[in-house]
């Protein structure tokens, strides 16, 4: 009687133990072979930008070229003004980070610590405005910044961003609602304004989600496409991204595919710079759960 | 009390400005246009519904629309479950989990022109000698004859979706934190009444995470709806297979300069959109579980 009763768990937990040993394994085998799908891509655009154009498109593929081709990263430069191409791209990045983040802070702590009836309503807006899509607003934009002037310069790409963007908005803000109130309430014990706690009390607090932020934009403005198209004709104020695209329109006529291939994989390098350096903040990712309501 | 509403305003006073300038005019302003001819160098003149009978007899607003639809049906839930897939399985800390974690997540910072351009010489199909691009060399080893992707009718839509897909990873960023937060207490529960591993996802997993699966799915949706590069710059052989919505307003507003009917398209877009939020927001109040309710 008794020995059974002992006997039946153990030969349960054995088996868990076994079949948890499998889960693991399948689990294993997933993760490699996602991995090889996700990654194969890379590698065979930076095998192929090192070849010459002949063994590019081979059966079986050939992933370490016979010679390497550094040549095709010097002709890139010589070809392609990738070096202008970058420096406008960063322009226009820089301005936005550092417009999106004081603006977008400055918004959200005014939604997150302060009581006003016409809080929620707006914040409600906030809300909505995340949902609308821009085409709504391109061509009167367009209109709008046609009659300022302000085409074929990068003032329509940054000007918008410095008066909050309504997701970063809300990120903040939901972030800014999980610190302790009593945080601000000393502060202005102390005799400090509300501006002085912003910068000297939340500031510091917030910089995972700043930083996450920060991230974004980068990211989102680096690889922006449909902003600059619209709004740039003058190829010597092209991001890369359009100077890559205009590339592309003179496509049949290219036959240096390593050119281009190095041309792309080069205009992937400081999104994956920006990622390696600040991975422990990207991945630790936002928190959404429950939070959507208020 | 009165000095906290002053204080209130003041923060949110650059967002309001923002939201009047850049946001709420610019949208009466197009419905305005949206019944007018507008070439921005003439004057523009009342047509009435004029736009809107344009385009519902144009061809291209319909493939266009079929399109868009098309890549939303397809594109999103699989774009959640993957992701979600995905994410359940990096979530225990195993070793070597920051490698597996970095390459799911990796593709996702890529979006711009240039990996997309690349993805048109990955893609290759290889017919009658031609170039053979990275993924029907892959097929060609376990015995498979790749189709045509772009260049076929059948496969430019599932190509963009496809493309789309190898992005997959970027909501990692919202579903590993939800599902890190789900409490282990409830699964120990569950796996002492001898619940399956199946059984636990649904009945305990899903429901705690399921305002980020809203989320990650609201945000797709409109993300799709919206879809303007893809298709761009991997477009079908023809782009009618291919083109969305955007595309489509973009060629009419930035090539023909048609303003009126380009504002008449963003406002049909609009009213989509606000009615599948709506849908989406409605439908979540059934299955969304907020732990304070």
């Amino acid at each position: 009687m008794n020995n059974g009763q002992v006997a039946v768990p153990m030969r349960d937990t054995n088996k868990q133990h076994k079949s948890r040993l499998v889960l693991l394994m399948i689990k294993y085998i997933l993760l490699i072979g996602g991995t090889i799908v996700f990654m194969l891509p890379l590698v065979w655009t930076l095998s192929g930008s090192l070849k010459p154009n002949g063994e590019i498109f081979t059966v079986p593929i050939q992933w370490i070229p016979e010679t390497f081709m550094w040549q095709n990263y010097i002709n890139m430069l010589s070809s392609f003004p990738m070096v202008s191409y970058a420096w406008n791209s960063m322009i226009i990045v820089a301005f936005n980070i550092i417009f999106v983040l004081a603006s977008s802070f400055f918004v959200a702590y005014g939604f997150a610590r302060f009581k006003s009836p016409l809080n929620g309503p707006l914040f409600l807006i906030v809300l909505a405005t995340m949902m609308i899509p821009e085409q709504v607003t391109l061509v009167p934009q367009f209109l709008l910044f046609s009659e300022l002037g302000w085409v074929n310069t990068y003032l329509p790409l940054i000007v918008p961003s410095a008066f909050g963007v309504p997701f970063n908005i809300f990120l903040i803000r939901q972030f800014i609602k999980t610190l302790p109130k009593e945080l601000d309430e000393s502060a202005y014990m102390d005799g400090a304004n509300s501006f002085q706690i912003l910068l000297k009390i939340i500031a510091p607090l917030c910089l995972p989600i700043m930083v996450t932020i920060g991230i974004m934009t980068f990211n989102f403005h680096w690889n922006d496409f449909l902003g600059p198209l619209i709004y740039l004709s003058d190829p010597d104020k092209f991001p890369l991204q359009l100077g890559l695209y205009s590339l592309q329109g003179e496509r049949d006529g290219i036959t240096d595919y390593g050119i281009l291939f190095a041309a792309s994989l080069t205009a992937l390098i400081p999104p994956l710079l920006l990622f390696l350096f600040l991975q422990k903040y990207i991945l630790s990712g936002i928190k959404i759960g429950g939070s959507l309501k208020g | 009390m009165r000095n906290e509403r002053k204080q209130f305003l003041l923060y949110v006073s650059p967002w309001i400005f923002g939201f009047l300038v850049f946001t709420a005019g610019p949208m009466l302003v197009s419905l305005y246009l949206s019944f007018t001819e507008y070439d921005i160098l003439s004057p523009h003149t009342w047509i009435g519904i004029s736009n809107y009978i344009e385009l519902v007899s144009n061809d291209r607003f319909w493939s266009s629309l079929w399109n868009t639809i098309y890549y939303t049906i397809l594109g999103v839930p699989l774009h959640v479950f993957l992701g979600l897939m995905i994410s359940l399985l990096l979530l225990r800390a195993i070793p070597g989990i920051m490698i597996f974690r970095t390459a799911f997540y990796l593709p996702a910072i890529f979006g711009g022109v240039a990996i997309l351009l690349l993805w048109n010489y990955m893609l290759a199909p290889g017919v009658n000698g031609q170039n053979v691009g990275l993924v029907n060399a892959m097929l060609s080893l376990v015995g498979i004859d790749g189709p045509g992707w772009s260049s076929d009718p059948n496969w430019a839509k599932p190509t963009v979706v496809l493309v789309k897909l190898w992005g997959v990873g970027g909501s990692l960023l919202i579903f590993l934190p939800a599902l890190s937060s789900v409490p282990k207490e409830l699964h120990e529960a569950a796996e002492m009444d001898g619940a399956s591993p199946f059984r636990k996802f649904w009945s305990i997993t899903f429901p705690a995470i399921s305002p980020a699966v809203l989320f990650v799915a609201t945000m797709e949706i409109i993300g799709t709806l919206k879809m303007f590069i893809e298709p761009m710059i991997i477009p079908g052989l023809d782009p009618a297979w291919t083109d969305t919505l955007m595309i489509h307003l973009y060629h009419h507003a930035f090539e023909y300069f048609q303003m009126g009917y380009a504002s008449a398209l963003a406002w049909i877009m609009f009213v989509i959109i606000l009615m599948i939020t709506i849908l989406n927001l409605y439908l979540s109040k059934r299955w969304v579980y907020y732990d304070y309710e």
